[in-house]
């Protein structure tokens, strides 16, 4: 469900995006490690949501953004091996702000003209 | 060809969520987005608060579920400052659906609107609402591993209740354990450990929903003056 929903806003943005006559061959999104998405489920909703033109047929291109945290302490940005550990490896607290890897961005598209079309 | 985009696929939700934080700023009313899993006590406990409340503070709920109006009844006997929104197949609340809830209850009227949010620990930390404040709650026989299992929701929180510390003598539960793990996330995050059937930690949430409160009436009483 979870899934479901953020596919949904991306194929709106996809429609918003995608210039005037073209059809959608891909769409590049990067999604943050933090969000907990999975990706088939992604993948599957995405098919059963673009079934009709421009977007029918085309390619979910999803690539996972993994943490960084900037330490509240130090300052220094650091990658945590894992999210329930965000302790900074060079002070030992743990006040990470996330400065990447939360939230899903659409990043580009490819697309072509319909055939057809000068 | 290729066209580049760059665009938080949030950003409808994002700005509605500007949108009703605005509103609440203008009508100064603290609002708080109360989050945790299914059956953690999020009604009960904020039952309580109305009790507590009751006099002192009119407190307005915005109740969010699958289905049903169960939750809403429940806090319809302590306020009349409340709605239901039924997401369906949604398994969080999102702005729209609370801009839309807004139109069901006297904002002008309140001090405090709760804004409680669906069952789940993770899909509603990812949603701005509009709030001021995040709480997240988690009750004893989900066990202690739920931080760790859900570093997102302890990130976001403003302040962590553990409830349902009146069943720590009957389950399995390493308090050790959660606060470490509490900790590995955020060493700074605020956290109460509570009781909604028995009250521990009451005065201290009343507390801290007090001083939030108190933050939107003294900009009230400047805004009159």
């Amino acid at each position: 469900m979870h899934e479901m929903s953020i596919v949904e806003s991306l194929a709106d943005a996809v429609r918003r995006h995608l210039p005037k006559g073209a059809r959608l061959v891909r769409a590049m999104v990067d999604v943050g490690a933090l969000e907990h998405l999975d990706f088939m489920v992604m993948e599957s909703a995405w098919s059963g949501l673009t079934t009709e033109p421009p977007l029918a047929g085309a390619e979910l291109v999803l690539r996972r953004v993994d943490i960084r945290a900037r330490c509240g302490g130090c300052g220094k940005e650091y990658v945590p091996p894992d999210p329930a550990w965000m302790v900074c490896p060079d002070c030992g607290i743990a006040r990470p702000e996330i400065v990447r890897g939360a939230g899903v961005t659409l990043m580009s598209l490819e697309a072509e003209r319909k055939e057809g079309d000068a | 060809m290729n066209v580049r985009v760059v665009e938080n696929v949030r950003k409808a939700n994002d700005e509605v969520a500007s949108l009703n934080r605005r509103e609440f700023d203008r009508q100064r009313v603290f609002c708080v987005n109360l989050m945790g899993g299914p059956g953690c006590g999020k009604t009960s406990w904020l039952e309580r608060t109305l009790e507590g409340l009751a006099g002192e503070a009119t407190v307005g709920v915005l109740t969010g579920d699958l289905t049903t109006t169960r939750d809403a009844d429940r806090i319809a006997r302590h306020t009349e400052h409340v709605a239901q929104i039924n997401t369906g197949r949604g398994c969080h609340l999102e702005a729209h659906q609370v801009r839309e809830g807004l139109d069901l209850l006297d904002l002008e009227a309140l001090d405090l609107l709760v804004l409680e949010n669906v069952g789940n620990l993770i899909c509603p930390v990812a949603w701005d609402l509009g709030q001021h404040a995040r709480v997240a709650m988690f009750s004893v026989p989900e066990g202690e591993d739920k931080p760790a299992k859900h570093p997102w929701i302890v990130l976001a929180a403003d302040l962590v209740l553990l409830n349902k510390l009146d069943l720590l003598p009957y389950v399995p539960f390493d308090m050790e354990v959660f606060r470490r793990d509490l900790a590995s996330v955020r060493d700074d995050v605020a956290l109460l450990e509570v009781s909604a059937a028995r009250g521990d930690g009451f005065d201290a949430w009343l507390r801290w929903l007090r001083a939030g409160m108190l933050r939107f009436s003294l900009s009230r009483a400047e805004a009159r003056a």
